[in-house]
Parts: C-alpha cells; structure tokens; sequence
C-alpha cells in the first residue's frame, strides 16, 4: 500500500517508535524526523502511548524520562474517545493493534508498522521517497 | 494568532543576524529550523539512553521487542476487555 499524498497523515504502532529510538539513523527515525519538520501528520492512538509508559517503565526509566522521549516526535495522541468506535470494524486479528487500525479508518489514512499483523501497511521507502520529493 | 515574547536586546540581535545568515523570511521561520534541530539532539541523547537501558537488562533489542509485545497484549485486554 502507498503513502496517498492527497492526505498527509498517517498512524503509526508502538515499534515504530522502539525502532527509531534504537536506530536513530534508520528508516523510522528519518520518518519521525519528517512530521518535526512539518512535512507528514504522525497520528497514534493512547492505547500506544500507555503500551510505551508500561514498557519504558520495565526498563527502570522514570515517567519524567519517557515523557522527554515522547516530546522527541510531533505525534497526535488520540483519545479512545475517536477511535472506539471503529474497533469492531477491522480487519486485524491481533487484539493490541485493532486501536491502530480503528484510528486509521477514523482518519481515513494509512498504518505504518513493524507489525507482521498488518497485512496493508504503508511501504516505507516509498513514503520516504515520497517526502523527499 | 500572533504572540509576543520579551527576549533581551542581544538575543534579538542575535536571532537578526542568524535569520539573516540562514535567508529565512522571518524569524519565526528561523526559529521553527532550530526547534527541529534542537529535537533532532534531544533525540540522539534519547537514543543513546534508550540502547544503554537495553545493554543493562543483557538483552538484545529483538528480545526487548518479545517482552513488549507481551506487555501490550496486556495493556489492550484492560483497555478493550470485550474486545
């Protein structure tokens, strides 16, 4: 699935963000890098961020620490409230990723993942190639 | 919506001479480049935080990837319990 220009946005899931974090020079930092600079909407539902705290925390980081890495990224944290609606609609199996999907489909827009759960996904290197142009 | 913030004269000045420097329209627009450059640093330093707590726990990042992912199949049965 591509990235559709006529709508900026895009969701992302909680690897996206463990992945960038390990590999600042990788692909999903380079995107991340692109929605501070204004160029793509990040969307990503609570349910991702509570995941992170949770996760961060099992690191023996502290909840002032993984709050500063969360202001690393502009990412439009989405209540439940928008998406909740929508879970019963998705076609994604695995219970922790039907908040991404569901907020997808609130936002019409595409999911960029890790995810092998997902079986449409944007392709990266086409929406990096995408930004860049 | 346009706001206004006091900053010293020479930090005005400064912020002249660099918009100048970088040929930006405004130094709005010269101030929006330095935040992304400043969150570019606080990101690397956040990186580098991030591997060192992973090395400490003497696992390697695909396995930090199994343990979260267990922690989020947790996360959603108390979100969307009927789910």
């Amino acid at each position: 699935m591509n990235f559709s220009q006529t709508n900026n946005k895009i969701v992302i899931d909680t690897n996206i963000l463990f992945m960038a974090w390990y590999n600042p020079e990788g692909k999903c930092a380079k995107v991340l890098e692109k929605a501070n600079e204004g160029k793509i909407e990040i969307y990503a539902p609570d349910s991702v961020k509570i995941k992170i705290f949770r996760i961060l925390q099992e690191q023996r980081l502290s909840i002032r620490e993984i709050e500063d890495f969360l202001s690393d990224f502009e990412i439009n944290w989405t209540d439940k409230i928008i998406y909740e609606r929508f879970i019963d609609k998705v076609k994604v199996k695995h219970k922790p990723d039907k908040p991404v999907e569901a907020l997808a489909i609130a936002l019409d827009c595409e999911i960029l993942s890790a995810d092998k759960h997902f079986k449409e996904k944007i392709n990266i290197d086409k929406l990096l190639s995408s930004l860049d142009k | 919506m346009v706001k206004t913030i006091s900053i010293p004269e020479d930090l005005h000045k400064e912020l002249i001479r660099l918009k100048l420097d970088y040929g930006d329209k405004n130094v709005a627009d010269m101030i929006r480049k330095l935040i992304v450059f400043y969150k570019q640093q606080r990101f690397l330093e956040h990186s580098k935080k991030f591997r060192e707590a992973i090395k400490k726990q003497g696992i390697s990042f695909e396995e930090f990837l199994k343990r979260a992912e267990k922690i989020r199949e947790g996360v959603a049965d108390e979100l969307f319990p009927d789910k």
